[in-house]
């Protein structure tokens, strides 16, 4: 599903954020990744879901390689990646729905099972009543919800998430957790990058640990 | 999808791109309608011409008149010619001598009107040294030289006006580039999100050619209300001038179709260079 082999990765000409990563995540698995702030995480995810290039090492993503593939066809690939940003990057002039439905409408779905689709799933989030609401008027936690039933209602084969429980309650966290392992049973490859040790725990699965952008010991978080 | 994507009723100067597009096709419609109406006028000038010649004698000629009239109408290729009676000479003369001229007793000349016969070609230098002939101090007058001379006036205007329409259609075409690039930068992150959950460059290119379209279609509406006005009010000051030797001005079907087309053309370049810069701009993104 996904595979790094000594990749590297500086912004420009600064310091290199991410030096010699090699893992990988099986097709279906469901990993953590954790490590402090500023440890290189969010430029993980960003290198998976095509919005920075590796300056060095070969990624295998979905079967591409992306560095290989020409422009036009990176959109296909990215319809199979389901992306939590860490700051949502939410459209502020759309409403709840609207920004929900909008990787549906990029892809050409039909417009009314799109709408049907997007009602249950924020229902499902616990926006039911939310729906016609524009970002800028949604609490942080709230749209924190919106940007995770953006990336999981095209059903990705891989789904990114890049502390998407920073800005909900224990209890609501854990709702979302929930939404991710389903996701999960039904075939999509999840990674969560998060700083939750009691979200890390409470899913008991593995966990990538990144420290000043090298990887250290893939394993389980000693409880 | 019901509502745009990107705010770009906002952030494309939203105000301005109307109002400059229709500023051009304003412009560009009075230039062009000039150089139609002129091509009219010129058409219409040299085929009169073509059909008339005059020719005049001194008042001295007397008896002489009637031989030379007798001449050209026995002349092949000669429709018809007449002798235009002293008084409408008069009138003829009477902007440069005033009214008084005829009361005067001032010597007019003898103006012999011809029609030729557009069938039959003549030698007209041929024509004219015969009248000389039986005439001392005769002429035979084409008006060859003065209408040659509006007719280079005519096309060099022309000309300039075609120029102009050529600089506007530039100036569109300007227009858009500026206020799509400056959105661009304006949605800069926006268009790198729709990107990243899949969007095609086409998707996002269409979102800018559909505002970009709507906004010189509103410029299209607004310029061709005012150049509409403009025309109507500069034919009726022509026609008020009914006693200048102005030919009457008009544009016909054709050159109203012209028009149409021309404001058309504009709206539809503006959308194709809207796709075209936003997709040349977008293969240097992610
Ligand atoms: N766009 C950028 N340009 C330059 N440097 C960047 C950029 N984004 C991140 N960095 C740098 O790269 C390093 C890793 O940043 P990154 O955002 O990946 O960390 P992180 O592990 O996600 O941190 P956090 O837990 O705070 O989100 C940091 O030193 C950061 O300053
Ligand atoms: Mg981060």
């Amino acid at each position: 599903m996904v595979r790094f082999q000594n990749v590297g990765m500086r912004y420009g000409m600064g310091p290199e954020v991410l030096r010699d990563v090699s893992f990988e995540l099986p097709p279906g698995s469901f990993h953590f990744l954790t490590g402090p702030s500023g440890a290189g995480k969010s430029t993980l995810l960003k290198l998976l879901y095509l919005a920075e290039r590796p300056t060095r090492g070969m990624i295998s993503l979905l079967g591409e390689d992306p560095t290989l593939l020409p422009r036009r066809r990176l959109p296909v690939l990215r319809r199979r990646i389901g992306v939590v940003f860490q700051d949502f990057r939410l459209l502020p002039h759309l409403t709840a729905l609207e920004n929900v439905a909008l990787p549906l409408r990029i892809a050409g779905g039909r417009e009314e099972e799109i709408v049907a689709h997007v009602r249950e799933l924020l229902t499902w989030v616990g926006l039911g009543d939310r729906m016609e609401a524009r970002p800028p008027t949604l609490s942080g936690g709230e749209q924190q919800r919106v940007a995770i039933a953006r990336a999981v209602i095209g059903r990705p084969s891989l789904l990114l998430a890049d502390e998407p429980t920073g800005n909900v309650d224990a209890e609501m966290g854990l709702r979302l957790l929930r939404l991710f392992v389903e996701l999960n049973k039904l075939g999509t490859t999840v990674l969560v990058a998060t700083h939750d040790r009691a979200l890390i725990r409470s899913a008991e699965r593995p966990v990538l640990r990144l420290d000043h952008g090298e990887l250290s010991r893939p394993g389980r978080e000693a409880a | 999808m019901g509502r745009s994507v990107l705010g770009l009723r906002r952030s494309l100067a939203a105000r301005l791109l109307p109002a400059l597009i229709g500023i051009m096709i304003f412009i560009g419609l009075l230039a062009l309608a000039a150089a139609l109406a002129v091509d009219r006028a010129v058409e219409s000038w040299s085929r009169n011409i073509d059909l008339g010649l005059t020719a005049t004698l001194p008042d001295t000629a007397g008896a002489k008149v009637d031989a030379v009239v007798g001449m050209l109408r026995t002349t092949p290729g000669v429709a018809a010619a007449r002798r235009v009676p002293q008084s409408e000479v008069a009138t003829l003369l009477a902007p440069w001598l005033g009214s008084a001229a005829a009361a005067a007793d001032l010597p007019l000349p003898v103006l012999i009107d011809i029609r030729l016969d557009p069938a039959i070609a003549i030698d007209q230098g041929a024509l004219g040294a015969k009248i000389a002939r039986m005439a001392e101090g005769a002429r035979l007058d084409s008006h060859r030289d003065w209408i040659d001379q509006a007719v280079r006036l005519g096309r060099s205007l022309q000309a300039v006006a075609f120029l102009a329409v050529c600089l506007i259609a530039a100036a569109v075409a300007a227009v858009v580039i500026v206020s799509v690039r400056a959105g661009l930068a304006v949605e800069h992150d926006t268009i790198e999100l729709l990107h990243l959950i899949g969007a095609q460059d086409g998707f996002i290119a269409a979102e800018f050619q559909e505002v970009v379209t709507r906004f010189a279609g509103i410029g299209g509406v607004i310029g061709t209300a005012l150049a509409l006005g403009a025309i109507m009010l500069l034919a009726d000051l022509f026609g008020a001038a009914g006693a200048t030797p102005l030919p009457k001005l008009g544009l016909g079907l054709q050159g109203w179709l012209a028009l149409a087309g021309f404001v058309l053309a504009a709206i539809l370049l503006a959308r194709w260079v809207a796709r075209l810069t936003v997709m040349l701009a977008l293969r240097r993104m992610v």
